[in-house]
């Protein structure tokens, strides 16, 4: 545009010399215009146009580029993820499985008989004044000293400690009825160590 | 432009001449021939790749299209997890874990003597035993099924050519022998095979669902990618009614006195008189549901025998004939009778357990006692259709509804089929056929205040987002008056007494409700061995559970007073205590068995 705006005023400059060039009286009298050099605006203008167009096109490229290596990166990440989550619930099932298995009845008497435990057997029932229902387990036999070798150190010691008072009354803490607490007199009377209701 | 502009007419005239001088003449048709050629092979060219697009895009295309699915696509089922079974705590009876199925492509397997050795200590396996899967000719062998997923990626991580894991799940019962003659159990699909398992399969299993999705090399989804999802559905889980530790003690309780007096079998059941609910059906011998024995037969463990077995009552009937009686004003519980030691009826001869002189007893003195005779003269009173209307009522020739699977309603001909001797015997308990659950029914009726309430077994179902739906409350119709009920009752508290037929069933601080039966078994057509039962309730004056010892063929002893009623004491005392039911402290009446 700068480039053609002294180009038009160059040319109302000359033309109305041509007119009268073309007249008999003009030609007598050739008034030349002065040339002068025609001032270009630089052409270089536009390369930093360019530039900035590849410099978008690029970062455009550039961050989809990233976008999908993030989102490529991220579905491996959750992906691992779900795995690790998926290797925690079979821990946590597992886990809960054998606490189920361990606490089946079958396991938990087995064990109980490991630790010299045995069934309550027949319950004595007295009825105090206050209406509250006492039941007491009666004296059960010792188990036998040793029909198997004691799993470890700590049963044997808690079959002693059992078998050593005679007051070995498997108290009746399960079996306490529903008119109110057993207890007291339960627990002045029950050997106080290990088993434990 | 300006640059160009100034200089062109000089350059014109210059280069008309380079133009000129290029191509010769003879070369022209030479250049055209030369174009054409070039033109034929590109459309040649063009017309190939037009050709193979055809076939690609047109002609094959589903196949191409579907090849190239497979490669991307995967397609995995989504295992519903199958419903648990819970005890009434919500203690798992049965469940399904995940789990996963160890396998061998034998075609990928390098070296089958080292594998093997590697695999052996993991699967509990021997080497050898492993060889044949993994040299076999095929590309797929089990090498282990059902195992834990922490067992498997220890296999996996010893990354053996040609090892893999498949996922799957597995039933798995906590404790199994508990309950298994309920549960029953499932095939190796994770279907029921039998018991509840099979009864409630179309509840328990769930619908399977599916994951489509678009994967790479490694098997990751692809992000973006086509991702299809239809979710399975959950199966429902079942809440029984059962009392797991009581379960175990009834089972403990049986299975130890099947074996003491060398019986065929034995069933306990326990049940809450006031809402029908079964607290422990116990069968011996039992089985261990995680590992089903093959020897059984298939018919034998599809059903549960407290259900399924008949078998002829015997004198557990007469508080039947005794309740007809008193509840049609008949007799009342004093009423005086002479007993004979030989009665003659329709030409056949009926005698008493225990040969005696005649006696002179009350109706509560028959019951207690057990007397054929007496009872056989309080059914002369009451006439056949009285004493059938009666047992029907009281649900005899009727199944009870509680869904189990094989339940049978047992035999109950009508009175036009019977023969002249059937009504006497019936009033004593034989020539007819009842289940365990029939007749711990009749005796949480009377229990329950003369109301019956239909057995039941499921408590609850629970769905897949964990709500409970509790199942419909159990049908209730009422037998026999409370007044009548309360007069039975005493008089089957005599049954206890030292005078009574079992005083083995007693346990200290208790009032105990009940009544032996010793009934000769019918096998194939005749009579051959003896059912030995003990049935009662307790606290007798305010009733809140009911047992059942039923013995089949014991062969050391046979009266239901002397083998059955032990294990219902152990079973009745254990279910007191646990339960935490308080004696009432009420003293029974004396109860007038002579006159």
């Amino acid at each position: 545009m700068s480039a053609l705006a002294p180009a038009r005023t160059r040319a109302s400059a000359v033309a109305p010399a041509r007119s009268r060039a073309g007249t008999p009286q003009a030609r007598s009298t050739p008034a030349r215009p002065r040339l002068r050099l025609v001032v270009t605006a630089p052409v270089a203008a536009r390369v930093p146009f360019a530039v900035l167009v590849g410099v978008i096109l690029t970062g455009g490229l550039v961050a989809l580029l990233m976008l999908h290596t993030l989102a490529a990166q991220d579905a491996f990440t959750l992906h691992s993820l779900q795995r690790q989550a998926a290797a925690l619930d079979d821990t946590e099932q597992e886990l809960a499985v054998a606490d189920q298995q361990a606490a089946a009845p079958s396991a938990l008497a087995a064990h109980a008989k490991a630790l010299g435990m045995v069934p309550t057997g027949a319950l004595k029932i007295t009825r105090r004044p206050n209406g509250q229902v006492v039941a007491v387990a009666r004296a059960v036999p010792p188990p036998a000293p040793a029909p198997s070798p004691t799993p470890s150190a700590t049963s044997s010691a808690a079959a002693k400690a059992a078998s050593g008072k005679p007051a070995a009354k498997q108290s009746s803490a399960p079996a306490s009825h529903d008119k109110g607490t057993t207890t007291a007199r339960h627990r002045t009377t029950r050997p106080t160590p290990a088993g434990g209701h | 432009m300006s640059a160009s502009a100034p200089p062109r007419p000089r350059a014109r005239p210059q280069q008309p001449p380079s133009y000129r001088h290029g191509p010769r003449r003879p070369r022209r048709p030479d250049s055209r021939y030369r174009l054409s050629v070039v033109l034929i092979v590109i459309l040649f060219v063009l017309t190939l790749v037009a050709g193979k697009l055809l076939e690609l895009q047109g002609l094959n295309r589903s196949a191409y299209s579907a090849m190239a699915e497979r490669q991307r696509l995967h397609t995995v089922t989504l295992t519903a997890p199958r419903g648990a079974i819970l005890d009434r705590d919500g203690q798992p009876l049965a469940e399904t874990v995940d789990a996963r199925d160890i396998y061998a492509d034998p075609k990928e397997v390098v070296d089958a003597q080292k594998t093997a050795t590697q695999l052996a200590p993991l699967l509990g396996d021997t080497a050898a035993s492993l060889l044949p899967a993994l040299t076999a000719k095929s590309s797929f062998q089990y090498l282990a099924r059902a195992v834990t997923p922490t067992l498997s990626s220890q296999v996996i991580g010893l990354q053996l050519p040609g090892i893999g894991s498949l996922p799957t799940t597995k039933r798995i019962y906590p404790d199994g022998v508990l309950a298994s003659n309920l549960l029953g159990y499932v095939h190796w699909d994770g279907n029921g095979a039998a018991g509840l398992e099979s009864a409630f399969q179309k509840i328990l299993a769930g619908h399977d669902g599916t994951q489509t999705f678009e994967a790479g090399a490694a098997g990751a989804p692809i992000p973006d990618g086509h991702d299809v999802v239809e979710q399975a559905q959950p199966g429902t889980s079942l809440q029984l009614t059962i009392d797991r530790d009581l379960q175990w003690e009834a089972q403990q309780a049986i299975a130890a006195q099947v074996k003491a007096v060398k019986a065929d079998s034995g069933t306990v059941v326990v049940m809450d008189p006031r809402t029908g609910r079964l607290l422990a059906l116990a069968v011996a011998p039992g089985f261990d549901a995680n590992n089903p024995p093959t020897a059984i037969t298939a018919g034998q463990r599809q059903l549960d025998p407290a259900a399924s077995d008949i078998y002829e009552p015997g004198s557990v009937n007469k508080v039947i004939t005794m309740s007809a009686g008193l509840q049609e004003g008949l007799v009342t519980p004093n009423s005086p009778f002479v007993i004979p030691p030989q009665l003659h009826y329709a030409g056949t001869t009926f005698n008493d357990a225990e040969k005696h002189g005649t006696e002179r007893l009350t109706l509560t003195g028959i019951l207690a006692k057990s007397s054929n005779i007496g009872t056989i003269e309080v059914a002369q009173k009451l006439g056949a259709n009285k004493l059938y209307s009666y047992l029907r009522a009281y649900g005899f020739g009727s199944v009870t509804g509680t869904g189990l699977p094989g339940e049978q309603d047992g035999i109950l001909p009508p009175v036009s089929q019977w023969w002249r001797t059937t009504m006497p015997t019936v009033a004593f308990g034989q020539g007819i056929g009842v289940t365990a659950l029939q007749v711990a029914s009749v005796y949480s009726t009377i229990a329950n205040g003369g109301v019956r309430v239909a057995p039941n077994i499921i408590a609850a179902t629970i769905d897949s987002s964990g709500h409970k739906h509790p199942a419909a409350a159990p049908a209730t119709r009422r037998v026999i008056s409370a007044k009548v009920a309360h007069e039975l009752s005493d008089m089957l508290e005599s049954v206890t007494t030292n005078e009574g037929t079992a005083p083995a069933a007693r346990v200290p601080g208790y009032r105990i409700a009940g009544k032996t039966g010793t009934a000769q078994r019918a096998v194939n057509g005749h009579y051959s061995g003896y059912t030995a039962t003990f049935v009662g309730f307790a606290p007798a004056d305010k009733p809140q559970l009911v047992v059942e010892v039923v013995l089949q063929n014991p062969r050391s002893g046979h009266f239901g007073g002397v083998v059955a009623a032990p294990v219902f004491h152990d079973v009745m005392a254990f279910a007191l205590q646990s339960l935490g039911i308080a004696p009432t402290g009420t003293r029974p009446p004396k109860a007038r068995l002579t006159w």
